[in-house]
């Protein structure tokens, strides 16, 4: 008989699905009470050492990819910077990875996983690079792989990045179900997962983690052999969270202590991430607030049981700028340094230029990922899109930008600037959503450590925290494709 | 998985067997869809494509079986032979143009350095 095919049964089925599709138990690594669960045992549960992960990645052509001194752009701050600011910006051009992106170590060790566990295909729901990462890395195993992609309005418009990411993936042998908006998305990743018994090639386990660090590290070990310092930042995309969460685990593991973390998100407040009508009115498709603030406030809610990409338990701040300062970064990227790449490191690259000011010139602030760029991904695409769509484009100051309406660039690199992220406002509300699922109740002294832990915050701020937020109103969980943020 | 909502073109346009083509299907009509999508979303089917070598001969406009890359039968409605993807590079923006430039002359005038430029030195060529 036919399996239940309505959203309903699926959905009643998915952890069954899940843990037959990831080959990891998570339920060996829950806590009592459902709040908390073991962080660390969880991720160091896969059998490979750092310097295996790194041996693997490089059979694969992943990896070791240049760290680049962006001499112009450092020299372009430090005209407008105090005297004796404006930090050395360095970029690591993970567009040199396979498939264009540092997905592709995120990809690497998934891949190596299912290959290892005897699984003929994988499937990932991604609209980012990580698609085609995956499709890349399968096509080095000899394995299939499926790709699910949003691409679409209900009037069959199609997002000219995810487009492309749909041309890359095909071009690697996947097969692709293009999608309209929705998190209908993750309904239908588990009905093919069940029909074809492929592994669950997630963004958010703790293989694809594993794969983010050596990115963390290469920049640690070769800032200190080059520079004989280890940066005083990393500015890194935030999405998901697991581009957060590998770098900085891959810093600390190489003796990086020292260096800031720091979140770059582009600012999309207002336009809902599942909304048919917002859906073309986005000029980024990842690395912006729609993912950012809901993945940071809801980590768990993926496509696997537990999410190992934890942004809030790795990030020291997060700041926002703006569609029309990425587009103008990128502008500056080509401009001053005979660099086209595509949108994702620009955000951080765009952040990196106002926060670089704040430090001294002989430190070092380093934005940790380029990717490739091409049709659909280049700023010209993106800017016809929306105007086809009626958000205007002017010149102008930053606080004239309006997401979906208006998109500002900025008249010089001096008008840019970043949008601070209360943190603390943010740790409040994934207090907020595990009291309104685990109910009223005192914490349990494991369970305060692991929040405090998880929140990068204090027990103190916890418990009066937690005292607060027991007795509020349930919030509203933020709706995202579940699967599709990427980084 | 229900079938797809778009209507069959009028004159019907036979496609032979083996040609690549795209399939579309209704992976969720609007009234079966999660009850957390907005209000907008919730209006519209959700709706999937996929692109494969046809099994076997079939009219534009109706159902039909495609062998995809990796080798599965998936089926749905035919809606394209040889599909173009249209992602493109769209129309050229003066505005970035203009301001990659500012930001060169700003930058090379008085030679690169923050000292010349102090100086008042002229923009190298």
């Amino acid at each position: 008989m036919m399996p239940d095919e309505s959203y309903a049964a699926v959905m009643t089925r998915r952890t069954e699905i899940m843990r037959r599709s990831v080959g990891i138990d998570y339920e060996r690594y829950e806590l009592d009470g459902g709040i908390a669960f073991d962080t660390e045992a969880l991720a160091e549960s896969p059998p490979y050492s750092i310097e295996d992960v790194r041996q693997i990645q490089l059979r694969h052509k992943v990896g070791d990819t240049p760290l680049l001194e962006l001499t112009r752009l450092t020299e372009l701050v430090r005209r407008s910077a105090p005297a004796g600011k404006g930090a050395r910006i360095l970029v690591k051009d993970e567009a040199a990875n396979p498939s264009g992106s540092f997905k592709a170590r995120r990809a690497s060790m998934c891949l190596a996983h299912a290959a290892d566990q005897g699984f003929r295909g994988v499937i990932a729901a991604t609209s980012g690079n990580y698609g085609a990462a995956v499709a890349s890395q399968a096509a080095m195993y000899g394995l299939k792989a499926l790709i699910l992609q949003e691409v679409f309005d209900s009037a069959g418009r199609g997002q000219p990045e995810v487009l492309e990411k749909t041309r890359a993936c095909e071009a690697y042998g996947a097969e692709v179900w293009q999608l309209t908006v929705g998190p209908e998305l993750f309904y239908l990743h588990l009905l093919l997962l069940e029909e074809t018994g492929y592994f669950n090639a997630s963004l958010y386990t703790p293989y694809a983690m594993l794969g983010v660090e050596t990115l963390g590290r290469e920049i640690a070990l070769e800032c200190a052999e080059r520079f004989g310092r280890h940066p005083a930042a990393i500015i890194a995309t935030h999405s998901g969270g697991g581009n957060v969460t590998g770098t900085a685990r891959g810093l600390r593991g190489a003796g990086a202590t020292d260096t800031a973390v720091i979140g770059a998100s582009v600012d999309l407040t207002g336009l809902h991430m599942a909304s048919d009508r917002d859906f073309n009115r986005k000029s980024f498709t990842t690395g912006h607030t729609g993912f950012g603030f809901p993945f940071s406030v809801d980590p768990d809610r993926v496509d696997v049981p537990r999410n190992s990409a934890r942004g809030l338990r790795y990030l020291d701040r997060y700041v926002t700028v703006t569609q029309g300062e990425v587009f103008f970064t990128t502008q500056l990227l080509a401009d001053l340094e005979g660099m086209e790449r595509g949108p994702a490191g620009n955000t951080s690259l765009a952040a990196a230029l106002v926060v670089a000011r704040e430090f001294d010139a002989d430190e070092l602030v380093v934005v940790q990922e380029t990717e490739y760029t091409g049709a659909g991904k280049h700023p010209t695409a993106q800017l016809t899109l929306a105007r086809e769509m009626g958000v205007e484009i002017t010149v102008g100051r930053r606080n004239e930008d309006r997401p979906g309406e208006r998109i500002v660039l900025p008249e010089t690199v001096d008008e840019m600037d970043v949008t601070e992220v209360d943190l603390g406002r943010l740790r409040r509300s994934y207090l907020r959503r595990v009291a309104a699922r685990a109910g009223r109740r005192p914490l349990a002294d494991y369970e305060i450590e692991f929040l405090a832990a998880d929140l990068n915050t204090t027990p103190d701020f916890v418990q009066v925290e937690w005292a607060r937020s027991a007795g509020a109103r349930q919030p509203a969980v933020p709706v995202s494709a579940t699967g599709g943020a990427g980084g | 998985m229900a079938d797809s909502p778009r209507d069959p073109p009028i004159a019907s346009v036979h496609v032979p067997e083996g040609e690549w083509v795209e399939i579309e299907r209704v992976v969720l009509r609007a009234p079966a869809r999660a009850r957390n999508v907005p209000p907008d979303t919730a209006l519209t089917d959700f709706v999937a494509r996929v692109r494969g070598f046809l099994v076997a001969g079939a009219d534009l406009g109706s159902n039909a079986t495609v062998r995809t890359l990796l080798d599965r039968e998936v089926g749905g409605r035919l809606v394209e032979v040889n599909p173009r993807n249209p992602a493109n590079f769209g129309d050229p923006v003066p505005a970035l143009l203009r301001l990659g430039l500012e930001a060169r002359h700003s930058l090379d005038e008085g030679g690169g350095s923050t000292d010349a430029r102090r100086s008042g030195g002229r923009p190298r060529r």
